[in-house]
Order: C-alpha cells, then structure tokens, then sequence
C-alpha cells in the first residue's frame, strides 16, 4: 500500500512537473490579460466590437507565443513523456470542465449583465464575473496540480470586486481596468520568469541520440 | 532456533528469486520511471535519472534483451523520437519485484 502510494506520488509529482516550464501560466496570463484589456478600452472609447476583436488578437499572439515555446523550447528538454491513460482522462474532464464553466459563466454573465453595465459596472454584477474567474483558476490548478493558479485565481478574482471599490473611492473611471492591467503585466512577468529559470535550469539536449 | 534457521532460509530464498536484471539501481529507476507512465524518449529517462546517454543506453538494452522494455523509433512532431515503454511482461516483473522486496523487508524487519 504504502509502495503504490509513493509511486502515485511519483506520478503526480512528475505530471505537475511537466507543466513547471510557465506555460500554463504564459497562457492563462494572456487570458487574463485581454479581459483587462476589454475592460481598460471599453473605458476609453464607445462600444466598438472590432476594438475588442483586435484585443483578442493580443491575447491570441500571447497563447501562439506560448505554444511555440513550449513546442520548441521547453518541451524538447522536458522529453516526451505520455502518461497513463487514467492520467489523461482526468486531465481532459478538468478541461472540459474548465471549458463548460467558462461557457455556462458567459452565458450567465450575458443573461444578467448587458454591455452598458460592464463598461460601468455595479459591484454585485461584477461578482458573477470575480467567481467565474475563480473557478475557472482553480479547475486548472486541480487538473495540473499547479499551487500557483490558486493564487492567480484569487488574486485575479479579487482584483475585480477591489478595482470597483477603488473606481469609487478614487472617482475616476480607469481604476479598476489599470488594476486589472497590473495583475495580468504581473502575471506575464512571473510566467516569464518561470520559463527563463526553467530553460536556465535544464540545460539543452540535442536531438534524441539514443540508438544512433 | 528452528525458526531462526527457517527464517533464514526464507530470506535466502526470497533474496535467490529477486530479479537480478531489475536489482541493479540503475535498471530499477529506469523501470520505475517508466511504470509510472505509458512512455517516454531517453530525454526523459536521463532528466529523471540522472544516467548518461551511454549509461542508459547499456541499461535499456538490457532490459530489452529480458524482454521488460520495447524501444521504437518514431516521428513525434515530424522529429525522429526514440519511445521507450515496459512490456507486460515487464509491468508484471516489476510488480513481482515490488512485492519479493517487500517480503524481504518483512522477513528483516
């Protein structure tokens, strides 16, 4: 019993290893970041859907950024590794539900806040959205073992509920889209210095030579 | 004392059955590692060991001989991959090898 739990261990500490590299933070930050920037715009101008459109693509470069680097970069000296089929199937449930989250929290957000109220939002509309986050956050941090998305989530999550009391304290409008701007710039620089001490940390291997 | 005498002819014994291919540190940390996934290319097996590419390479072609482990070339990302897995018979050897020593620490303790 005892045996089989170490190596479970062994395991899961192995899978959460896997991801150590900042690529899932590289991409949960750019997430982050295009709705810091949806909110900080839809403050500057009007309504202007192309102007989100075009934050996406920020997000997007962000997410392909990631991919590659992890393709390239990290992935080549991590090695291949494919894990037991138990393994993934967890995995891939946390994704889904991950994913249906997101779609049911839209969904939801949409039923009960319009465009008008994100741009100004009140704080009990701009809860939904703090806990959607949350959630979203922690199904990742379970699915990949990964602390630290607890604490993205969190801190992502309360940045909304504490922007608005700033946005009324301060008065002014740009509050709370600048301090989701800061937290999502916050959680880029982490990520990125995650993969600098990753790549720093394991050295480059050439290409598989073994057999040859 | 009859029973110390037995007991030591347990121990013997089980120690006379543990698998001499799997015993040597090295082939043990290949095999566990690769029990606790489905597969994984040498960069995987050397990050987690510790083992040089010649080192590894001996000890997978052991294993191999024992027939425990299956290595395959194969295009991964269109880049050749060297896969590395335990057979079924090596699944089963390692678990036969777990629970020999297990007995072993049994008697000793």
């Amino acid at each position: 019993m005892d045996k089989h739990e170490t190596l479970s261990k062994m395991e899961r500490k192995l899978f959460s290893n896997n991801f150590q590299d900042g690529f899932i933070d590289l991409l949960f930050s750019a997430v982050f970041l295009q709705t810091a920037l949806i909110v900080f715009i839809s403050r500057l101008t009007e309504d202007n859907f192309w102007l989100y459109l075009s934050m996406s693509a920020v997000s997007l470069i962000f997410i392909g950024g990631a991919f590659l680097v992890r393709k390239y970069i990290t992935a080549p000296r991590i090695g291949y590794i494919r894990f037991l089929r138990k393994r993934r199937k967890t995995t891939v449930a946390f994704l889904i539900l991950d994913i249906l989250v997101l779609a049911a929290g839209l969904a939801i957000s949409f039923k009960i806040i319009n465009i008008t109220s994100i741009i100004n939002p009140g704080i009990y509309t701009i809860l939904p959205i703090a806990a959607i986050i949350l959630v979203l956050f922690t199904l990742a941090a379970l699915a990949f073992n990964i602390l630290r998305l607890h604490i993205y989530g969190w801190i992502a999550a309360a940045a909304f509920p504490f922007g608005k009391w700033l946005d009324t304290l301060t008065g002014s409008r740009y509050a709370l889209p600048l301090l989701l701007l800061t937290v999502s710039i916050l959680m880029l620089g982490i990520s990125l210095i995650i993969l600098i001490l990753f790549v720093r940390r394991n050295p480059s291997r050439e290409e598989d030579k073994y057999g040859e | 004392m009859a029973s110390n005498k037995k007991e030591k002819n347990n121990i013997s014994e089980v120690l006379s059955e543990l698998d001499r291919v799997i015993h040597s540190p090295a082939r043990l940390m290949i095999m566990t590692y690769l029990y606790i996934v489905e597969a994984g290319d040498a960069v995987y097996l050397m990050n987690q060991t510790g083992l040089s590419w010649g080192n590894l390479s001996t000890h997978l072609s052991k294993l191999e001989e024992a027939g425990y482990v299956s290595i395959n070339k194969t295009f991964i990302n269109k880049k050749p991959k060297t896969v590395i897995e335990l057979t079924d018979s090596g699944r089963k050897a390692f678990i036969e090898y777990k629970s020999k020593m297990k007995e072993f620490i049994g008697l000793t303790d």
